[in-house]
C-alpha cells in the first residue's frame, strides 16, 4: 500500500476535467447508489459505515483526505450534519465537489481546500476524524 | 501522509477508510502481478494496519471486504457492457475500452488473490 505521488496529478487533473457521461452516471447510480463521479468503489452502505466507525455527530469536524468530487465526505455531511473539510491536490475535482455540497443543500457544512495529503495546511488536534476512501491504493 | 493525518486529529479522533493492497506475504513475481492487474502503485511491502501502526495510530478495526469489492467491480462490467453503445458515444471507443480493461485486469488481481480491499479503522491515542 502506497500513496498516490505529485507524478500521478496531470492524470488526476485529466481525469476530473472530462465531461462526466449520462452514461457513466447511470453506472454509478445503478451499482453504487449515487453519482458523485466516483472513480473508487465505496457505496453507500460502505459510507454509512464510514459514518459509524467515525461517530460522527452535528459537533464533528471532518477531513475526507483525497476527496476528489467529494465522495463520501459530502455524503457523510449530509447525513450527520457535521462539518467536513474536502482535501485533494486537483482543484477541478473541489469545484465540482462545491457544486455537488451545494446542490444537496450542505454548502455551509462544507469546505474545501487544495492541498498535498504529506503536508496538510492545518492545526494540529483540530480533526475529530478523518476519512479516505481508495486514496493510499 | 498518515503522519499528517495523524498530527491533524484530535486525540481520540479516529481515521477511517476503505483501502486496495495486496496480500501479506506475496513472492516477487506476484507483488509484480498485483501491480499490473491493481491500482499501478498497489505494492505489497506493508500492509495497511502495519502502516497506520507505524504512524502511532491504533487500529481497532480491520475488516476484509474483497468479496464485496469482487462483486462491485463485476456490477459495474455488467452496468457498462449493458450501457456500452451509449457509453461510447458519450465518452468515445478509447476512453471506454480503457476503463474496460482497467476494471477487468483489477477483477482478474481479486479473482487471483492478489488484490483486497479493507475497511480500516484507527484511534489517535
Amino acid at each position: 500500500m502506497i500513496q498516490h505521488g505529485p507524478e500521478d496529478r496531470d492524470v488526476f487533473r485529466e481525469q476530473y476535467e472530462r465531461t462526466r457521461s449520462e452514461a457513466g452516471r447511470q453506472v454509478e447510480r445503478l451499482v453504487l447508489g449515487h453519482e458523485v463521479g466516483l472513480n473508487g468503489y465505496t457505496t453507500v452502505d460502505q459510507a454509512q459505515r464510514l459514518s459509524e466507525c467515525l461517530n460522527l455527530s452535528p459537533d464533528s469536524v471532518l477531513l475526507d483526505l483525497g476527496a476528489g468530487r467529494g465522495w463520501p465526505g459530502t455524503y457523510l455531511g449530509w447525513s450527520t450534519q457535521c462539518r467536513v473539510v474536502l482535501s485533494d491536490i486537483p482543484v477541478e475535482a473541489l469545484k465540482q465537489a462545491r457544486t455537488y455540497a451545494e446542490g444537496r443543500g450542505i454548502s455551509r457544512l462544507v469546505s474545501c481546500v487544495c492541498a498535498e495529503g504529506m503536508t496538510l495546511p492545518f492545526d494540529h488536534d483540530c480533526f475529530d476524524g478523518v476519512v479516505h476512501a481508495d486514496v493510499f491504493c | 501522509m498518515l503522519r499528517a493525518c495523524h498530527d491533524v486529529l484530535k486525540p481520540g479522533g479516529r481515521i477511517a477508510g476503505y483501502t486496495i493492497h495486496t496480500p501479506q506475504g506475496l513472492s516477487e513475481s506476484q507483488g509484480k502481478r498485483a501491480s499490473e492487474l491493481g491500482p499501478s502503485e498497489v505494492l505489497s511491502e506493508a500492509s495497511p494496519v502495519d502502516l497506520l501502526r507505524a504512524a502511532s495510530f491504533n487500529v481497532i478495526v480491520e475488516q476484509d471486504v474483497t468479496e464485496h469489492f469482487r462483486a462491485t467491480c463485476e456490477a459495474i462490467l455488467r452496468a457498462r457492457s449493458d450501457l456500452e453503445s451509449k457509453l461510447r458515444n458519450e465518452e468515445g471507443d478509447a476512453l471506454f475500452e480503457e476503463e474496460q480493461e482497467g476494471r477487468t485486469l483489477k477483477l482478474r488481481g481479486i479473482t487471483e488473490g492478489l488484490l483486497q480491499r479493507s475497511l480500516i479503522v484507527a484511534i489517535k491515542t
